[in-house]
């Protein structure tokens, strides 16, 4: 079911990879974005609040779009991969999104062995299930 | 806790819809007509996924939102296994295994 592309990486990983991307930025976004604003909860304080606090809502928007756009790459990493082996990359924006949480003044999380090894255990799943297999 | 089940409930239907879309076989009508009435399947059960989890994490802790949102990982490579008969490798089971217990750690903030 998968092919293999010249370059050896086998066919679908790459949009996949675009898309996980894609959404671990809509989340930055919109996690940003949401936190500016008042509960959900209480739609006649967070709805009015959307015209008010327009840079939240700007970055609420764009991390949407990214999501969007985001879900159209997996559309075609889903053409040539399996459910089963595409999804589990999704875990991946964990990683990414911790490592622009250390990054970026925006959101303070700061380095902790203990979640660096929780990614490594994430990684490290990711490789088992993604990862080159003997004999295909 | 119900609000939770259904983010994992609608991500798993999302994701299954997107595959119907990229990769089933229209049972009749046009191939283009297929993919946009899953797509919107799709986009419709993510969508609705994604509203509900913002407002979860809103009320409630990631050391309790994380580890029950990883279940989706278990859920959606059973449902690939039964519905796209999909073989799973022990060492994939594995590999799920680590994910989901990654994840665990990351919501308790390890």
């Amino acid at each position: 079911m998968t092919t293999i592309n010249p370059r050896g990486i086998p066919k679908g990983f790459a949009p996949a990879l675009l898309s996980v991307l894609l959404a671990s930025s809509a989340q930055l976004l919109m996690k940003g974005g949401i936190a500016a604003l008042p509960p959900m909860a209480d739609p006649m304080t967070f709805v009015p609040a959307l015209w008010h606090v327009w840079p939240a809502t700007l970055a609420v928007a764009t991390g949407l779009f990214f999501y969007v756009a985001s879900m159209l790459s997996w559309y075609f990493a889903l053409k040539s991969l399996p459910l089963s082996i595409a999804y589990p990359l999704i875990s991946l924006s964990y990683v990414i999104v911790w490592l622009a949480a250390i990054a970026l003044p925006t959101f303070p999380d700061t380095f902790s062995l203990g979640k660096a090894g929780a990614m490594a255990m994430i990684l490290a799943g990711i490789y088992l299930v993604c990862g080159k297999r003997k004999g295909g | 806790m119900i609000d939770i089940l259904a983010v994992n409930i609608l991500t798993c239907a999302g994701q299954l819809a997107q595959k119907q879309a990229a990769s089933g076989e229209p049972k009749r009508g046009s191939r283009q007509r297929h993919v946009l009435l899953w797509l919107g399947i799709s986009l419709l059960c993510l969508g609705s996924a994604m509203l509900l989890w913002l407002s979860v994490l809103q009320r409630v802790p990631v050391g309790v939102a994380y580890p029950m949102l990883s279940l989706n990982f278990i859920l959606v490579t059973l449902a690939a296994r039964w519905f796209w008969h999909e073989t799973i490798t022990t060492r994939q089971w594995l590999g799920i295994a680590l994910i989901v217990l990654g994840v665990i750690f990351v919501g308790r903030g390890a």
